[in-house]
């Protein structure tokens, strides 16, 4: 009897949490909906919406654990990330990506700590355990703004490969922070820095080591040799988490395996397997990320507990003073020095603005700081600590993600080439025009107008789309890349419409699974074709063209 | 009869070599080929299980750009052959000129600002060295050389 009761227990328990997660991502999809007419980062408005629910504390029957979102919600994005980000290009900035990940983290750990240790009085482990986790950027918010502005790729392969790899290194500081405090036996503890940097390498090139032997494994392997798409993505996943399962185990970096994983499956892996399965993969992990941020931004908003911030008021101000001190002093002088090293490479100053003002804080510094306990810090300390990194999570996300893209456009950095603006507009007004001629059309045949007045107007509307289609051919004429880019375009969604109907005609049972599977494969390699065709054609024309203009 | 060919990259870029080749077929009477070649170093650079849908595609944009040639033609009502080839650019136009016992060869020499596009001098060495390996004339269009061909274009339904 007692044993039934627990199974319920348990069955209530599984369907509680069932309950949550539908509620969360019902509640993700309404605000993607809704934020598709205001100009807000969809995350900053799931965290808005997520502090709107905290007021209802019933709300959700589930808490957030940092085990909830290191070793459950991070590696998914993680991995999603690195599976685009392209290794030729990440090569060519690998240099001031690692200068500003691993001195630049290392740098605001101290600077931070130093700071909250001086003004707030935080005992020396505690000011560096929050230095470190607060050291941590996380740029989706950013970066969905830069894909929306068109933003070149080298600042996006900037902003977030300083991320991807920040996060690894915040986190070892972090630990070896909380396990000098907890050595101490609440003592003032004290920190070996050769120790410390030992232990650091120990555990951020073991992470990175075990990452890339599984990716390398599950990259040459299964992706190459196993030809299903649906085994091969079902592989990617365990990959993902166990990259990160794996690692921790060792008592190495989770989170750099999970980088060093993505990183291999997305430059050899992709490349080893069928276009069929590149598709496949990239709608899962794409669909994954955005449930995934989703539940992470909301579950942000939701664990910030207002009530707690207007007293703590004070030490936030100073925890968001000495974040943006340590940014400026970080991003500045390091960009400065990789210039001086290496003046070809040299970051642009508006880029160096971007990379400032758009260092938010998000899941990783939270998840820390859910994680620090009052037995290794001492209750007040652990609760002031949790407090101010909500505060400035919340700062960086509601000022600085709101603002960055008026920054991006301010610096004019999401200006597209004159010609390809021209190229719109010759083309919208084309169409517009057309359209009104189509509205013309309906309206004669239903009578609403006069044939004279009709035909009067339908004159001087085909007068204006002749003029339209002169200048847009004109304009053709001159910048013929631009044509042969609608061409890979129209070609591309004519080639998407075939692969419908194919899935169309299995579905209806006109043809058997294997034809299906031969013909989609078919399609794909012709999309995947289109696509280096067009990549081939960048490369020709220069896409880095746009930063030199710059 | 000897022919004329017009290599073309197809689009509004060639709309000037292509009328420009036309006019000229009409005039010498005789039979105009437009080319496509598609470059084939990009079909080398891909893996080894996409190279044929690579090829296969840019064989189809070859054959919708001189399809939108073809059309051009047919509004003047001159007949035109098509003639689609994936290799390298220079020695793909020398071969063919050789098969077909061309006689004048009509390159376009388009605005633009992508690197597949010639510049000025490249174009005119391009046209030397192809007419010193074949010995068959070559001729580089300008639009503003053939700017009245251009100017009032004749109707092409389908693809304005």
């Amino acid at each position: 009897m007692e044993q039934i009761n627990l199974f319920a227990q348990e069955a209530a328990g599984i369907i509680q949490l069932e309950l949550g997660f539908v509620t969360l991502l019902s509640i993700a999809a309404l605000v993607a909906i809704i934020i598709r007419r205001v100009r807000l980062p969809y995350t900053v408005a799931l965290v808005v919406v997520g502090l709107i629910l905290s007021f209802f504390p019933n709300f959700l029957n589930f808490s957030v654990s940092s085990d909830l979102i290191l070793a459950i919600l991070v590696p998914p994005l993680l991995f999603e990330a690195t599976l685009h980000l392209k290794w030729d290009k990440l090569r060519n900035d690998l240099f001031p990506i690692l200068l500003l990940a691993i001195v630049g983290t290392l740098a605001g750990t101290f600077i931070v700590g130093g700071i909250v240790m001086q003004v707030l009085g935080i005992p020396l482990t505690a000011a560096i355990a929050f230095g470190a986790l607060i050291s941590a950027t996380d740029p989706v918010a950013v970066i969905a703004f830069f894909r929306t502005l068109g933003v070149s790729k080298r600042l996006s392969i900037l902003v977030e490969g300083e991320s991807l790899f920040n996060e690894g290194v915040a986190i070892v500081l972090f630990s070896l922070a909380v396990g000098a405090a907890a050595g101490s036996g609440g003592q003032e503890a004290t920190l070996s820095l050769s120790g410390t940097v030992v232990t650091f390498i120990e555990v951020a090139f073991g992470g990175l080591g075990i990452g890339l032997a599984l990716g390398y494994v599950v990259s040459y392997v299964i992706l190459k040799n196993v030809d299903d798409h649906l085994i091969e993505t079902a592989t990617t996943v365990a990959l993902a988490f166990g990259a990160y399962v794996v690692a921790e185990e060792f008592q190495l970096s989770g989170i750099l395996a999970v980088v060093a994983a993505g990183i291999m499956v997305g430059n050899i892996g992709m490349h080893n397997t069928s276009p069929t399965t590149q598709l496949t993969l990239e709608n899962f992990w794409e669909f994954m990320a955005f449930a995934v941020n989703s539940l992470v931004f909301l579950v942000l908003g939701l664990e910030i507990d207002i009530a707690q911030l207007l007293p703590n008021i004070v030490a936030i101000l100073v925890a968001v003073l000495a974040i943006l001190l340590s940014r400026t002093i970080i991003v500045y002088a390091l960009t400065w020095l990789h210039g001086r090293l290496d003046k070809q490479r040299a970051i642009p100053l508006s880029y160096r603005h971007v990379m400032y003002w758009g260092g938010l804080r998000g899941a990783i510094s939270l998840a820390l700081a859910l994680t620090l306990s009052g037995s290794v810090f001492g209750l007040q300390i652990a609760q002031e600590l949790r407090v101010m990194t909500f505060g400035v999570v919340l700062f960086t996300l509601l000022v600085q993600g709101t603002t960055i893209e008026k920054l991006i456009r301010r610096l004019r950095l999401s200006e597209k080439l004159p010609q390809e603006l021209e190229q719109q507009r010759k083309q919208a007004s084309l169409y517009a025009k057309l359209s009104g001629k189509k509205e013309l059309d309906r309206m004669r045949s239903e009578g609403i107008l006069f044939r004279d007045v009709s035909e009067a107007m339908e004159g001087v509307y085909e007068a204006e789309i002749a003029q339209h289609k002169s200048a847009l051919r004109r304009h053709l004429q001159t910048y013929p890349e631009l044509e042969r880019e609608m061409y890979l375009q129209a070609r591309a969604d004519v080639i998407k419409a075939e692969r419908n109907a194919i899935s169309d005609a299995a579905r209806r049972g006109f043809i058997s699974e294997g034809v299906h599977h031969e013909l989609i494969e078919e399609a794909d390699k012709r999309l995947a074709a289109l696509e280096l065709i067009r990549e081939n054609r960048r490369s020709l024309t220069g896409d880095e063209e746009t930063e030199v203009r710059k | 009869m000897n022919s004329i060919v017009c290599a073309t990259r197809g689009g509004e870029g060639s709309r000037a070599v292509q009328l420009a080749a036309i006019d000229r077929a009409k005039q010498m009477g005789k039979k105009l080929v437009f080319l496509f070649v598609a470059d084939s170093h990009v079909v080398e650079r891909v893996d080894e299980s996409l190279q044929t849908a690579v090829r296969g595609e840019l064989i189809w944009m070859g054959n919708v750009m001189l399809q939108i040639a073809k059309l051009r033609a047919g509004a003047r009502h001159t007949q035109v052959q098509l003639v689609v080839r994936v290799g390298d650019f220079e020695e793909d136009i020398c071969r063919f000129l050789h098969e077909s016992k061309a006689d004048l060869l009509l390159l376009g020499a388009p605005r633009g600002t992508s690197a597949t596009v010639f510049g000025d001098d490249a174009i005119e060495k391009f046209a030397q060295s192809i007419q010193a390996a074949t010995n068959v004339n070559v001729e580089v269009i300008r639009p503003e050389a053939v700017k009245h061909l251009t100017t009032a274009p004749a109707p092409i339904n389908h693809h304005d």
